[in-house]
């Protein structure tokens, strides 16, 4: 517990020594993001539309008599969302870490990134194609929970950190046929080596979820792993997902339902490059993903539904803060078999980031 | 799969525990960390204070964040994303060449005690003597500090601070107050809550 100086003796109080508990470290950051973004939609014609999105972060933070640092914090802007606090961090002496509140997911957190395109890409998902597209698909998570990591080179192996989640959304009851993620607990770990002139990092996780809705036949769960390899300015990533998702709200989804819906068999494969070239950098990324979307509470039929997306940007660094960003994005997405046309096209973005 | 993730999970946690207690000596592995590619990694090294990481969404626009310092070398005011709201930027104000005692307990004291007059300060003996101070409204009673730091090593037993208050009497002379370890005590604490502070905020 911090010891904290109070108005206990003369030396003290004449001192002036009484406000030497100072406050707690605080500092704010943020960026926007600006920029034009233009839409071929394959059921539409082309238009373009301004993007602007704002973030504005401010984070607490103390350090303990035992070095202990408490952290906290909260988004006053994120981007569409409006204000969210960040729970609570522990960062300890050893290098280890526990959020608590707010927790993260232990298998994103080891996910070693794949490159793909950046920019705002403008080609809604709907509510028809429920085919995954992101490796990170289904790590949902709730407020109440806490997320352990290791410090480096955990159990003795040099490069491999771990962490262990769990969080539980109990304040959601349990009904007939209405989802929601009444928990999840996972673990992930990555390993991050040198072979030759390269510096690979593996990454791997799991998570296990649990839904609200009593007759529902699958839970969220689903196993990631990605690796990536760094050789020069040349970064190259793949990573593969699998498992089962589910979610609300499709509410014209001819498969699913509104109130609980699952897609099974879900899997996602991305592939990417990237290389940096002065302030210069060039990304590319495919993404492949499928599953079999239905209602939560009967077995699912039909065929896979389709997610297929192609992007590619130069980003250059204007200077410390400042991105100007060029990109392209391609998406397919298909529902049992068939195009989606109002949900599948071209996008291409030019804009730019400020962070401060 | 569930029976198989429990099982990862008690696992996992076993292992997490067993390992808060090991304490041995460790290899530098910065340089290698430095070039992994997690999320957790990247995010870390941005300096991004983005949080909020409950959701997928929080969790996304984070790594798309720290993505972006990284690319272009941190924000607008430098490396380390941000401004502190409370102002003062404590880097790069300590040096530890050449002195034979803590610097962080050095520059501790003299922060702590920069309202008082300097009697004699000498970093190679590690000896801080401040000359009398009273404050403005208690021109009745008068103190000063002896401060010893003792060695280089971030330590309670390496630092001592004795204080001394003279109150003024009737007839016009200061008299000594008796020796007060509870305010040397805690004048102590201040100090070296100040000295891990810097040292955190250096490293």
């Amino acid at each position: 517990m911090k010891k904290e100086l109070l108005i206990a003796s003369a030396l003290v109080g004449s001192l002036g020594l009484a406000g030497v508990a100072e406050a707690a470290t605080a500092t704010m950051s943020g960026h926007q993001r600006v920029g034009v973004q233009g839409t071929d939609v394959d059921s539409a014609d082309a238009s373009n539309t301004s993007s602007q999105l704002s973030g504005f972060t401010v984070s607490i933070s103390e350090t303990t008599d035992s070095g202990i640092t408490i952290s906290t914090g909260f988004d006053l802007a994120e981007e569409n969302g409006g204000l969210d606090a960040s729970g609570l961090t522990l960062a300890f002496a050893s290098g280890a870490k526990l959020d608590l509140i707010e927790a993260g997911n232990a298998a994103t957190t080891h996910v070693a990134t794949v490159p793909s395109g950046s920019g705002e890409f403008l080609v809604t998902a709907g509510t028809v194609s429920n085919a995954p597209s992101a490796i990170t698909f289904a790590d949902a998570g709730d407020n109440v929970g806490f997320e352990f990591h290791t410090a480096a080179d955990a159990f003795g192996v040099e490069g491999l950190k771990a962490s262990i989640s769990f969080s539980t959304n109990g304040d959601a009851a349990n009904t007939t046929g209405n989802h929601t993620d009444a928990g999840m607990y996972s673990v992930g770990a990555s390993y991050v080596s040198t072979a030759g002139d390269s510096t690979v990092t593996i990454g791997a996780g799991m998570y296990q979820g649990s839904s609200t809705a009593t007759d529902s036949l699958d839970d969220t769960e689903a196993f990631v792993i990605s690796a990536s390899a760094v050789t020069g300015n040349l970064t190259i990533g793949l990573g593969y997902a699998n498992g089962t998702d589910m979610g609300t709200g499709s509410t014209t989804n001819v498969d699913g339902e509104a109130t609980a819906w699952t897609v099974t068999g879900a899997s996602v494969v991305t592939a990417g490059a990237k290389y940096v070239s002065g302030d210069m950098t060039l990304s590319v990324g495919v993404v492949d993903g499928s599953g079999n979307d239905g209602a939560a509470e009967a077995a699912v039929t039909g065929s896979d539904d389709s997610y297929n997306a192609t992007s590619a940007s130069v980003d250059y660094a204007v200077a410390s803060g400042v991105t100007a960003t060029v990109g392209y994005s391609a998406i397919q997405r298909g529902d049992d078999g068939a195009s989606v046309t109002a949900n599948s096209g071209s996008s291409w973005y030019i804009g730019a980031t400020v962070s401060f | 799969m569930k029976n198989i993730f429990n099982i990862i999970i008690i696992l996992t946690s076993l292992i997490l525990i067993s390992s808060c207690a090991s304490n041995g000596e460790k290899k530098d592995t910065s340089e290698l960390y430095a070039k992994s590619q997690t999320r957790g990694a990247i995010i870390e090294r941005s300096g991004t204070t983005m949080g909020g990481d409950a959701t997928q969404a929080s969790r996304d626009l984070r790594i798309q964040d720290a993505e972006n310092r990284l690319r272009s070398g941190g924000g607008l005011f430098g490396k380390t994303g941000g401004i502190n709201l409370l102002g003062g930027n404590e880097k790069n104000q300590t040096t530890s060449i050449g002195m034979p005692i803590n610097p962080y307990l050095w520059k501790a004291s003299l922060e702590t005690i920069d309202f008082m007059p300097i009697a004699s300060a000498d970093p190679f003996a590690g000896m801080i003597i401040t000359d009398w101070y009273s404050q403005a409204d208690v021109i009745d009673e008068r103190c000063k500090l002896n401060i010893y730091i003792k060695g280089v090593e971030l330590k309670t037993s390496n630092l001592k601070v004795n204080s001394f208050c003279q109150k003024l009497s009737s007839s016009n002379n200061w008299v000594s107050n008796s020796i007060d370890t509870q305010t040397n005590t805690k004048l102590e604490n201040t100090i070296l809550n100040k000295a891990k502070k810097i040292k955190l905020t250096q490293n």
